[in-house]
């Protein structure tokens, strides 16, 4: 009687486990990109505020409109002062898009680092201001997701 | 006949063991791993909703802070009600530092009539969960009819509005983008006190506290919002600094160290019907200005 070999080889089984590891690397990157997108989606709905805000400061100054273009393409944001509202308005946008100041976490011993937005090169934040109609376009994540929006200044 | 061997060797059965507690291990530990995404991502998603509906219901009604709608009609009995009692009480950040988990938090109401019958008064600030818990939530209140003789009808009382709030700050600027101080209308506090919130001032309305004149002047109103996760979400406990607005206006808060997410949403929103009306007669090219009749 031949010899009878039932039962799974070695091969077999890690042929199967490599399956199975494919498997949880798949899993752990689908958790991961879903972490992300939460944050991507934080961040949108932020961005949504912002640019409500730019847009109310602009219908908030009709007479002036023309003078809020803006156009910050890098994430360097720094204040340029003055005492007209276009100015000031300016700035405080500077200031809300990098979240300046609001929340800073305890980094290392005993320091605080600012919690800022995502801001990484080809990100851009321009309004255009041209016959009575204010436009906001907010480009994010490396430009690749757009944000626009448009309102009758005046 | 030959021998027949059935069953594992010890390798073979060593190796199997080796091999399950790794899987065991891997599948423990990717389970540790997801549990904790989901909290964190469901915590998240948590506040950014709730933050989403409530500011976007407190811009609209910082929109309509002070319309006053054409056909609007004061009851009889409080006809000795002039425009001058109705404009001194449209916007009013009653006390700033009123309250809430850190004392920095501000008290906002506002009042507008959007129908012929029908006023609303608003108010927000943070209120205290009831039963031992020493957290805070954004409460709404809207009170129908304030000025009715039999003292209006509460539609919204006390509503949780988002939960978890740490800081909610109302900053309040004119034409020129500098901060007001102070707006109250009644009830002020001890802020307002030390801002000369008494101080009578002539209007266009006859005489009014310069706390409820200031109100007519206000073009922009910047709210912050700081929302905490309900649940702990960082492995690792940190202290965490909040700071809403310009000093010495707004908050600064350190908050002792938590594993609590935590996220401060912005909005500034034009109060277009209370400030200097930017509108222009189309005929004349000259603007209207307050007390000519704009919402009225």
């Amino acid at each position: 009687m031949e010899k009878n070999i039932k039962g799974i080889s070695i091969l077999e089984s890690l042929v199967c486990l490599v399956i199975i590891g494919i498997g949880f690397v798949a899993m752990l990157q689908l958790s991961s990109f879903s972490i992300n997108a939460m944050d991507r989606s934080l961040e949108k709905n932020k961005l949504n505020f912002l640019s409500e805000m730019v847009l109310e400061d602009m219908i908030g100054d009709p007479d002036n409109a023309s003078n809020y273009a803006f156009n910050q393409t890098n994430c360097n944001y720094s204040t340029q002062g003055g005492t007209e509202l276009h100015k000031k308005n300016k700035d405080k946008w500077r200031n809300k898009l990098e979240e300046k100041n609001q929340i800073k976490f305890e980094k290392g011993s005993g320091g605080f680092k600012d919690k800022k937005p995502k801001c990484v090169s080809g990100d851009s934040k321009k309004t255009i201001v041209s016959g009575g109609v204010g436009r906001v376009n907010f480009f994010t994540g490396k430009g690749k997701r757009k944000k626009y929006l448009g309102v009758i200044v005046k | 006949m030959k021998k027949k061997t059935l069953g594992f060797t010890l390798t073979e059965t060593l190796v199997a063991i080796v091999i399950g507690m790794i899987s065991v291990a891997a599948a423990f530990s990717a389970y540790n791993y997801f549990n904790k995404s989901y909290a964190s991502i469901s915590q998240k998603s948590a506040i950014s909703k709730s933050a989403r509906e409530a500011l976007t219901a407190i811009a609209r009604d910082l929109r309509n802070a002070g319309y006053i709608d054409p056909n609007y009609v004061a009851y009889s009995p409080e006809s000795n009600r002039t425009e001058r009692t109705v404009r001194m009480n449209m916007l009013s950040v009653s006390q700033k530092r009123f309250g809430g988990k850190y004392g920095q938090s501000d008290y906002l109401q506002l009042w507008y009539a959007n129908s012929a019958t029908q006023s609303r008064y608003i108010t927000y600030y943070l209120r205290q969960y009831q039963g031992g818990n020493s957290n805070y939530y954004l409460s709404r209140s809207v009170l129908l009819n304030r000025h009715h003789p039999q003292g209006g009808n509460q539609l919204i009382d006390n509503e949780l509005f988002v939960p978890y709030v740490e800081d909610f700050q109302v900053i309040l600027r004119d034409k020129d983008g500098k901060v007001l101080v102070p707006v109250c209308s009644s009830g002020c506090g001890s802020v307002e006190d030390s801002q000369g919130r008494g101080n009578v001032v002539s209007t266009p309305y006859g005489q009014m506290t310069s706390g409820q004149a200031n109100a007519m002047d206000v073009h922009t109103a910047e709210i912050y919002l700081t929302v905490r996760s309900p649940k702990e979400v960082y492995s690792k406990a940190r202290r965490t600094k909040i700071q809403n607005g310009e000093s010495p206006h707004g908050s600064n808060l350190t908050i002792p160290a938590d594993k609590y997410h935590r996220e401060t949403f912005f909005v500034s929103v034009h109060t277009r019907n209370l400030a200097t009306p930017q509108v222009k007669i189309a005929s004349s090219g000259q603007s209207i200005g307050v007390g000519t009749g704009y919402n009225k």
